[in-house]
């Protein structure tokens, strides 16, 4: 009696695992779909491949997708409480420069943009300012940790 | 007690980056840590942290 109750847990946890990670394929295709039908909509030279290329990109950022909704909840190991670590105190610290670095970044690149009266595509703008963003974030985060963890 | 630094962050539900910061003196632990590394070494909080009267 025990062990067939045990045998039943075991196959009803593999059932509900196997459901989860089918769940996460589903939002993967899902994803990927939704993408494809965009492109091919928007797209006027080659909707076709558009469609087969933007879909196949987003196809492993949907089951990643997936997979943090449905499986990482159950297989991986949950965080700490996270104020209560050393590591967010650092990522606070190295958030709240960042504020202010992206602030001065705005402020000079609005001025050398108006002073030179040029006036550059906004994704180079963008991107730039997301690249920025990375890396005052981790510039800030590794040095309060070398700085904690230092002599 | 004889507990390597993950061990005893396992005990009190912290990373080992935080057990190395307080011993360092680098990082103050918020009150449920302090009381939970109190009850880990079975004093209180006041044998483990001094006020920085700086």
């Amino acid at each position: 009696m025990v062990s067939y109750t045990y045998s039943h847990l075991y196959l009803r946890t593999e059932l509900l695992m196997t459901i989860k990670w089918l769940l996460a394929a589903a939002v993967g295709l899902a994803a990927a779909a939704t993408t494809a039908v965009l492109a091919w909509l928007v797209s006027s030279v080659a909707p076709g491949v558009s469609a087969a290329v933007f879909g196949f990109i987003a196809l492993p950022f949907g089951a990643t997708l997936g997979w943090i909704l449905f499986v990482a909840p159950a297989t991986a190991d949950q965080a700490y409480a996270s104020d209560e670590s050393v590591e967010s105190h650092w990522a606070t610290a190295a958030s709240s420069g960042t504020a202010t670095d992206l602030v001065t970044v705005l402020g000079l690149t609005l001025a050398v943009v108006s002073i030179a009266r040029v006036d550059p595509p906004a994704t180079v703008l963008l991107t730039g300012l997301l690249l920025a963003a990375f890396a005052s974030f981790t510039t800030r985060y590794a040095l309060a940790r070398h700085r904690a963890l230092s002599e | 007690m004889g507990w390597s630094q993950q061990e005893l962050a396992e005990r009190i539900e912290v990373t080992r980056l935080t057990i190395i910061s307080i011993e360092k003196e680098r990082f103050d632990p918020s009150l449920p840590v302090a009381f939970r590394l109190a009850a880990a070494f079975d004093c209180s909080i006041e044998d483990l942290f001094v006020p920085d009267r700086t």
